[in-house]
């Protein structure tokens, strides 16, 4: 193996005892944690760039460690930061197990298929619940959707990889078949649109680092599954790509509406995640379909694009004191670089065009414009371009309420008041992942090289935006101005302090999208009027009330319904267990009967 | 063994069917030591040891020495016949090629479905013992009938398991009988979610 792999394992390795010897040892954490993203990045790279085709580390698989390597660079001296904050008891636990989580990633890249796969895939799903449940009973919805769903993954992943293992059995239809474990297996993993659910639940919950880990790394994994996926079982059927292309970009549009109804800092960026995967999964599902290389440059470059954008957000969302959106505003004077930080993030997940975001965006529409004409259902394609304009608007919609909520305005609540800004180790991780970002935006065939990539001139339209924006601030600037707050009816003036206006006149999170949500029937939003007494101000309660969920909640219902009568299978006589498992074998008897 | 209302007789029986299963093995040994030695540990462990353990775990347990089933004896006996039937005629696809002695796979099936049916329908605890035992002693056989021999270890492995299962299962039965006052494992019911 690689040796600058080796390292970087054995510094995980050395972090997690480190953690047991001397805790809570998380001062160690940017040498380890970081040091090893460093040297997982260079030799990630190094394969990718070279397109390596030896085992383990191929092309693909290198890809994904950079990125992976990547994201623990920046993680590092921010957990360093981060976990200074929590009781010594639990920052050791916490600082025993993030880098076993992260070996774990590592490890599902260097796996063959068959069982090593399976129990490096089933341990980081393990450790990531551990790491969740740590959260206390808080996190106690979120991190039993996550172990659900890295159950109901593993069961597609068993059911394909053993299929696999039996090549002999490999006949007419059981393709299909290995395809439809893979596709739950991993598809699960990555969000793919009715199996998403657990995502928004689980990594709100999650400290940041861990989300950012979570949603940069462990989710993409499934991606990458469903890529390598090609390698072990041939190529896909053909329906496979038809699934991925429907569910994705029916999930994306849903994602994101559902994300503008959602009032948790945190929350919004999952769903921006569940978007953002399904956009992939779709990519993925038309570059299986087509073989077109643009999906195949938008499926890898974006997926390096969300990892540091993402990884970005969900850092600089740790510096927050409340997650509710309707208690933020106002936080970029007291968070100015956590706000500089979160800012570029958001432009690049709302895909303004000099940032990594836009070009994605750009592929898509290649890709889906250059489907093939004619007769074939394969022109249904063109279709995509549809979605992913209506996908583009609605993000940046998402990200302007999102960093306006938060950011700008008025404090809502005392709490947002009290925010404090992260120090030195904090700011150098997203740092880090700000710089790698704008290198990616700027250079992106740095990347791209070994895909040979059609390109739109980048630096001239960065430095020609560049010039328009200055130019514009510029010329407002010249001209004389006068300061007063919007929607103040010129009550602000030098002689009198205050304002007319009180932070509870700002846009509700959700008011702010309710005209947008209108437009998408899945959802509705209720108010719902209380008063407690007559003359006591009357208060507002709003609902959101989605029909995927109402319908979760009936397929629980009736799931646990049926697990209660199975239970009266479970009456307690050893006799009656004895029977059944005698039965059982006479059944599997039965099946040699000739 | 199904259709013995005696538990003496029916350990005496067992010791008898090891018996001819250490004959059995030293019979396939064909002069190689490993088989021989496996034999032998077999005849000293299952036929004398276990036989003897389980006599004085009856006379100390002091519980009457008589079988009780869900099922009549003529009903045990003929659903001990269907199994013996089914055994003889699904064994013929459970031959691996170059099998030892394709002849006993069939028995070793039927005995394991016995064990099994002992199992589900006494209702002492020392009865389920003999009928994991019985269940043991098929297994055993499917591996002397099917392979050359398993490797030393393996067979001397597996035969001290039996061993220990079954002085495991002695004390957990004295366990029950201190706890609850009777080893009818019909009246323990509260093994559920």
């Amino acid at each position: 193996m690689n040796p600058l792999i080796e390292t970087a394992l054995i510094f995980l390795g050395m972090q997690s005892l480190l953690a047991l010897l001397r805790p809570p040892a998380t001062g160690f954490l940017p040498l380890s944690l970081g040091g090893s993203g460093l040297l997982l990045l260079l030799a990630g790279l190094g394969a990718w760039l070279a397109g390596a085709r030896g085992t383990p580390l191929d092309a693909a698989a290198g890809f994904y460690m950079a990125l992976l390597g990547a994201l623990y660079l920046g993680v590092g001296p921010y957990l360093r930061e981060y976990l200074s904050h929590h009781e010594p008891s639990r920052a050791r636990l916490e600082a025993f197990l993030l880098p076993l989580f992260a070996a774990a990633m590592v490890g599902v890249l260097l796996a063959p298929p068959g069982y090593a796969f399976l129990f490096l895939w089933e341990g980081m799903a393990l450790l990531g619940y551990l790491l969740m449940a740590l959260e206390g009973p808080d996190g106690l919805a979120g991190s039993r959707a996550f172990f659900l769903a890295s159950r109901l993954s593993g069961a597609g992943l068993f059911l394909a990889l053993i299929l696999l293992a039996h090549k002999g059995l490999r006949v007419g239809g059981l393709e299909h078949l290995v395809w439809a474990g893979l596709v739950l297996g991993f598809g699960t993993k990555a969000a793919l649109f009715p199996l998403h659910a657990w995502l928004p639940k689980a990594h709100p919950v999650a400290m940041s680092p861990l989300s950012a880990l979570l949603s940069g790394g462990m989710v993409k994994l499934g991606l990458y599954g469903l890529y390598r996926a090609q390698d072990w079982a041939g190529p896909p059927p053909e329906w496979v790509g038809w699934l991925l292309v429907a569910l994705g970009l029916a999930g994306a549009v849903y994602a994101l509406a559902r994300g503008l109804a959602e009032e948790d800092y945190k929350g919004v960026l999952a769903y921006s995640s569940v978007e953002n995967l399904n956009l992939l999964l779709a990519a993925l599902g038309a570059y299986f379909l087509l073989k077109s290389p643009f999906f195949l440059l938008a499926f890898f470059f974006q997926q390096a694009a969300h990892a540091l954008f993402k990884g970005l957000l969900f850092l600089g969302s740790g510096a927050l004191p409340v997650r509710e959106l309707s208690r933020l505003g106002g936080l970029h004077r007291l968070l100015p670089r956590t706000a500089a930080w979160s800012f570029l993030g958001a432009l690049a997940a709302a895909g303004l065009p000099p940032l990594a975001g836009f070009l994605f965006e750009w592929y898509l529409y290649q890709g889906f414009l250059a489907a093939p004409r004619g007769a074939g259902a394969s022109s249904l394609l063109v279709l995509g371009v549809g979605v992913v304009a209506l996908v583009g608007a609605l993000a940046a919609v998402s990200y302007v309420r999102l960093f306006g909520l938060a950011f700008l305005g008025q404090p809502r609540s005392t709490q947002a008041m009290t925010a404090r800004e992260m120090g030195g180790f904090g700011q150098l991780g997203l740092g880090v992942l700000a710089g790698l970002l704008l290198g990616l935006s700027l250079f992106p065939t740095a990347l791209l090289s070994p895909l040979k990539p059609p390109l739109y001139p980048v630096l001239p339209l960065f430095l020609a935006l560049m010039g328009l924006g200055g130019g514009l601030v510029y010329w407002v600037r010249r001209k004389p101005q006068r300061v007063y707050d919007p929607w103040d009816c010129g009550f602000h003036s030098p002689d009198l302090q205050g304002s007319a206006l009180t932070p509870q006149m700002q846009p509700h999170a959700l008011g702010y999208s309710e005209q947008l949500l209108r437009l998408f029937p899945f959802l509705e939003l209720k108010a719902h009027l209380s008063r407690e007494e007559m003359l006591a101000p009357p208060k507002v309660r709003l609902e959101v009330s989605d029909w995927l969920e109402v319908m979760e909640t009936r397929l629980t219902r009736g799931y646990t319904a049926l697990a209660h009568q199975v239970q009266r299978l479970q009456s307690g006589s050893l006799h009656l267990y004895l029977l059944l498992q005698f039965l059982t074998l006479l059944l599997v008897l039965g099946v040699v009967w000739r | 063994m199904v259709g013995r209302k005696s538990l003496d007789a029916l350990i005496r029986l067992y010791a008898l069917q090891n018996v001819l299963l250490a004959l059995l093995a030293f019979g396939l040994a064909q002069g190689e030591w490993p088989l021989v030695l496996a034999g032998l540990v077999l005849l000293l462990l299952k036929g004398v040891l276990i036989p003897r353990y389980l006599f004085w775990l009856l006379e100390r347990l002091g519980v009457s020495h008589e079988v009780e089933s869900y099922l009549s004896i003529p009903l045990s006996l003929l659903l001990g016949g269907v199994l013996v039937g089914i055994g003889l005629r699904v064994g013929s696809s459970f031959v691996l090629e170059g099998a030892q002695l394709p002849e006993a796979v069939p028995v070793a099936l039927s005995l394991i479905l016995l064990g099994m049916l002992s199992m589900a329908s006494r209702k002492k605890a020392v009865t389920q013992v003999m009928g994991f035992l019985g269940l043991e002693n098929g297994v055993f056989l499917l591996a002397l009938a099917e392979t050359h021999g398993l490797p030393l270890f393996i067979e001397l492995g597996v035969a001290l398991d039996a061993f220990a299962a079954v002085v495991l299962a002695g004390v957990l039965i004295f366990r029950i009988r201190t706890t609850f006052g009777h080893i009818d494992t019909a009246r323990m019911r509260d093994l559920k979610g």
